[in-house]
């Protein structure tokens, strides 16, 4: 990032918790285990952090996370911070840790986030305490009984009727996804499904299906943020921040008056042009996941397709590895992991690891641009980054 | 300064009032009644215009109509905001049909129609959709609020609570 009177930073380590199924790990251990694995990637030590951002949990109301987090790993950072803009706050974490730098006021963050979202409770639990949970209207929406998918279905059927989206083409989304996760030996949800598997999965709430939904799991991530000074000897290749953008369009799902178009045309266009370069350079692109449809909608707005051509693009461009511009390339929420905000986290670290070649059996082949995606609420809050290792 | 003194009257005082007990009696006062103000954007729109039929909140500056309620326009930013008298009447917006339910409370009514309704005035709102089987409705349908009494889902859901939740069916 180019701040003309701060110091400019990069990412210097990313890394995360075993993911999935993690009953004997709580919270605070889950964020241990990726902090430590992200320090290790770079090759710094939890006494050369200085910066700490984190976000809160779901399964527990922790009154000042930032503080619980530096308390669980024995931190006294110079600056801490808790952000929250759900599956936007991976993407956004990156930004603000730089920005905390490039002021002055402390020299290597660390970023992490997690929770035993699944062990907490049950699948069950989790998918009842989702849906009470503020995203959708506490007055005017959660009273008549939406789930979170049903607020995204919502968007997947005008999506439908306005372009023709077939539900074969959110389907195509959840089988690429899925041969990623295959091939990345941290995914949760590793068994190869079909089109019709997930045409014939079952129906959650019209037209989405259990399989164009995201998993839930345990889980946490961590990346390291230092000066290009500090990173030039450090163990790997610095990855740059070549541009980011943000986009708001709505809280609430009921309350806009356009369910296909995000706030994401906002975000995307700012990263773009803060990095000066074109859609046809970017080699790999992770893309927020939370559904199949979330992910035919960026590919729009992002501006890789024209708008309502993002089921097309799918089915006849392709998101898999073979593609022009493979998408989310670890699994994503889809089939890799979903433990909260760390799930949109990890779509940044497997951009830093595109970007290294360290993506053994999904590598993208040269890859120098990677696009990193975060989406949160309910299509509402966006955070897009634009990362290069030129 | 005596600390204890100035930290305690507060607390001794009513409740500050996020509770129900609090809302309700704002609604007590006759005065208050058609009138938004900051602290009623936490109460409930469909219980404080009960009674006058479907009425949607609509600014006294530019006439618009907006929801979810605000306490100011958001086509004006006037704050002169009272309940405007709607004609009910709308199309479907988009839908879904839920197969799973968020809790227990409705598992009995599987499987029910979430939509989103395009009132003839203008403001978009989620809502039930009722009347026919889940299958026959589609996006476009003209629609029409039910009338609250005839709502099906005024004892179902929320039993003990007087939460009113927009129904809207075929017309």
């Amino acid at each position: 990032m180019n701040i003309s009177l701060g110091k400019q930073s990069v990412i210097v380590g990313v890394g995360e918790s075993p993911l999935g199924k993690t009953p004997a790990l709580d919270a605070l251990s889950l964020q241990r285990k990726a902090a430590n694995s992200a320090l290790m990637d770079a090759g710094l030590e939890l006494k050369d952090v200085d910066g700490l951002i984190t976000s809160p949990l779901r399964v527990a109301n922790w009154a000042m996370p930032c503080a619980m987090v530096a308390q669980g790993l024995g931190l006294t950072p110079k600056y801490l911070m808790t952000m929250d803009m759900a599956g936007a706050t991976g993407c956004a974490m990156i930004h603000q840790a730089m920005m905390a730098i490039a002021s002055g006021q402390c020299e290597t963050v660390l970023c992490v986030a997690g929770q035993n979202l699944l062990s907490f409770s049950s699948n069950g639990k989790a998918i009842e305490k989702m849906a009470d949970a503020g995203w959708a209207h506490p007055d005017y929406e959660a009273p008549l009984g939406p789930l979170v998918p049903t607020l995204y279905a919502l968007i997947a059927q005008r999506h439908m009727h306005e372009f023709g989206t077939s539900q074969q083409q959110m389907a195509k989304v959840a089988v690429s996804i899925r041969d990623h996760a295959i091939r990345n030996p941290l995914a949760f949800k590793r068994e190869a499904i079909s089109v019709e598997d997930v045409l014939s999965s079952k129906m959650v709430t019209s037209p989405l299906k259990v399989l164009d939904c995201a998993i839930i799991t345990d889980g946490a991530a961590a990346f390291i943020v230092t000066t290009k000074e500090r990173a030039r000897d450090l163990k790997k290749n610095p990855v740059d921040l070549l541009g980011q953008g943000y986009g708001y369009s709505h809280t609430f799902i009921g309350e806009t008056q356009c369910l296909t178009t995000t706030g994401a045309v906002h975000s995307g266009r700012d990263a773009f042009m803060h990095a000066q370069v074109d859609r046809k350079d970017i080699n790999v692109a992770q893309l927020y996941d939370c559904f199949t449809i979330t992910v035919i909608v960026e590919l729009e707005d992002l501006g890789f397709c024209g708008k309502g051509e993002g089921g097309a693009y799918v089915e006849e461009v392709g998101i898999g590895l073979n593609s022009v511009m493979p998408v989310t390339t670890h699994g994503g929420l889809l089939s890799c992991a979903h433990p909260g905000t760390a799930g949109g986290m990890m779509h940044v670290i497997e951009a830093v690891r595109q970007l290294r070649n360290e993506a053994t059996g999904r590598q993208v082949p040269n890859a120098k641009l990677a696009l990193v995606h975060g989406n949160g609420g309910i299509i509402g809050l966006h955070c897009t980054l634009i990362l290069g290792n030129l | 300064m005596n600390s204890k003194t100035t930290l305690n009257t507060p607390l001794n005082q009513s409740p500050v009032s996020s509770s129900n007990q609090g809302i309700e009696k704002n609604f007590d006062k006759k005065d208050n009644i058609g009138l938004l103000n900051a602290n009623d954007v936490f109460s409930t729109w469909w219980q404080k215009v009960k009674g006058l039929g479907f009425a949607l909140p609509q600014c006294q500056d530019c006439s618009e109509f907006h929801f979810y309620p605000q306490s100011t326009c958001p086509h004006c930013l006037g704050e002169r905001i009272e309940p405007g008298v709607a004609s009910g009447m709308g199309e479907i917006f988009s839908f879904s049909v839920v197969y799973r339910a968020p809790n227990k409370k409705f598992t009995q009514q599987l499987p029910y129609v979430i939509g989103i309704i395009k009132t003839q005035e203008g403001p978009h709102l989620m809502a039930r959709l009722e009347g026919v089987a889940p299958d026959l409705f589609a996006i476009g349908m003209k629609v029409k609020v039910k009338a609250s009494d005839q709502s099906s889902l005024e004892t179902s859901i929320e039993q003990n609570s007087t939460i009113d939740l927009p129904v809207f069916e075929l017309r």
